[in-house]
């Protein structure tokens, strides 16, 4: 994967409305690694240039597909889905005015469209021949990995745990499931889940507060 | 507590506010301290479990099938700028141009190989797949004709086992048919009833879609 920096030229907007030089460690872009700036990928996108298109893609194909599959928990969908949203990404590159981060940008077109997909899946459900596992059918990491060193006792103890972690999240409702994924594992900060969302800094915090009220009651077990 | 307590202590676990920002929240509820740490370690246990997207499977297919699927759709609907992205992508990537084009017709004659091994028991010396390619390096593919099966055999090693629970079933197609333009092909059993149907889907991609067994 291609890394790129912080980009001392574009400021980023913290939380509390100060501007910062750099974004925070955990933020997505910080873990995008070195290049040039997303900022100028997009300006040749725009004008047409895959190959930064594809620098792009490089830089940002985990965090897309890994935001989809802790929402569906489908490899092979969420391959397919991520492709999806590069490919709406593309076409309205054109139409990106870069008032926020491309990634934040990107996210919010994956939220649509992993949303759009588990709307239309619930409509067809059961006319078109299932070729997918489930990820509660999975006995240890998923059925078209291919087999690694670690122990499989390993493998099992870890399934069970991530089965679980996944399993309180569904748990959640999908208001509540999106803000704790973009801020915990994606890092994303209040205003970017706002944009990502399309909703205020304040209904950010809120849901936050109760996804991990609710979370923490459902692992009460598992806390230390 | 009101929806402004709640924002506060939202930030205040994730340290954008002090303690000192919040005392008068923790002087009339002392147990935030002890929810504060769960949450710190909720956070901690759901980064290390949950993929954050280091890795996506087979990232340079992923690239490249990206690539040729908008080359796809940029054919599609034809203009002006897809016109001059497509001029661009062949100048830079003539290799994934001319996949584009290939494409549609490697699909099927891959499927056209795989029925006549299956069906026509084409002897081994008689026709032989000289290669295969696995995305995944750490998987290994092997093809070999097995006499006592009469059928040759596509064996993949590498994979994770197959839950037990997961039903898999056979079926014994004894004959196809073309459809008029010959985009996909139709499997009859020995009572000739349609089964299969193997197909190419919008991304071109082969598949196999179940009739009826």
């Amino acid at each position: 994967m291609n890394k790129s920096g912080p980009n001392p030229s574009n400021p980023t907007i913290e939380d509390d409305g100060r501007r910062s030089q750099n974004p925070p460690a955990n933020s997505p872009r910080s873990e995008a690694g070195d290049g040039p700036p997303d900022e100028e990928l997009v300006r040749l996108g725009q004008q047409g240039d895959m190959a930064a298109f594809d620098v792009l893609v490089t830089r940002y194909r985990g965090k897309v597909y890994a935001m989809i599959v802790n929402i569906i928990h489908n490899q092979a969908e969420s391959w397919d889905l991520a492709q999806d949203a590069f490919i709406k990404a593309w076409k309205a590159l054109p139409k990106f005015e870069a008032r926020s981060n491309f990634y934040t940008w990107l996210y919010r077109i994956t939220h649509n469209v992993t949303y759009d997909w588990l709307r239309k899946k619930k409509i067809e459900s059961g006319t078109e021949f299932d070729e997918t596992i489930k990820s509660d059918q999975v006995v240890a990491a998923a059925p078209t990995s291919p087999k690694d060193i670690s122990q499989p006792d390993d493998d099992l103890e870890k399934s069970e745990l991530r089965l679980r972690i996944e399993a309180a999240i569904n748990e959640l409702s999908p208001d509540h499931r999106d803000v704790i994924l973009l801020k915990e594992i994606q890092g994303c900060r209040y205003q970017e889940i706002a944009d990502i969302l399309n909703i205020s800094i304040g209904t950010v915090m809120s849901r936050l507060f109760y996804a991990r009220k609710k979370l923490q009651t459902t692992l009460e077990d598992l806390q230390p | 507590m009101n929806p402004q307590d709640e924002e506060r202590i939202t930030q205040w676990i994730d340290g954008t506010l002090s303690d000192t920002d919040v005392q008068d929240l923790l002087e009339t509820h002392p147990e935030l301290h002890e929810a504060k740490s769960q949450s710190e370690s909720l956070g901690k246990l759901l980064r290390k479990e949950l993929d954050s997207g280091e890795q996506i499977p087979y990232p340079d297919f992923f690239n490249h099938q990206l690539k040729k699927r908008i080359e796809e759709e940029d054919a599609e609907s034809p203009s002006a700028a897809a016109d001059q992205k497509d001029a661009l992508a062949e100048s830079m990537f003539p290799r994934f141009m001319f996949f584009k084009k290939m494409a549609p017709l490697a699909a099927l004659a891959v499927i056209g190989l795989f029925i006549a091994l299956l069906f026509f028991n084409v002897p081994v010396g008689g026709s032989k797949i000289v290669s295969t390619y696995t995305p995944n390096p750490a998987l290994e593919a092997k093809i070999f004709y097995s006499d006592e099966a009469g059928a040759t055999v596509l064996l993949i090693e590498g994979l994770a086992d197959i839950p037990a629970q997961q039903n898999i079933t056979g079926v014994q197609a004894v004959g196809y048919a073309p459809d008029a333009d010959a985009s996909h092909l139709t499997l009859y059993s020995t009572q000739n009833k349609p089964i299969l149907a193997l197909t190419v889907d919008r991304k071109a991609q082969p598949r196999i879609r179940k009739l009826s067994f």
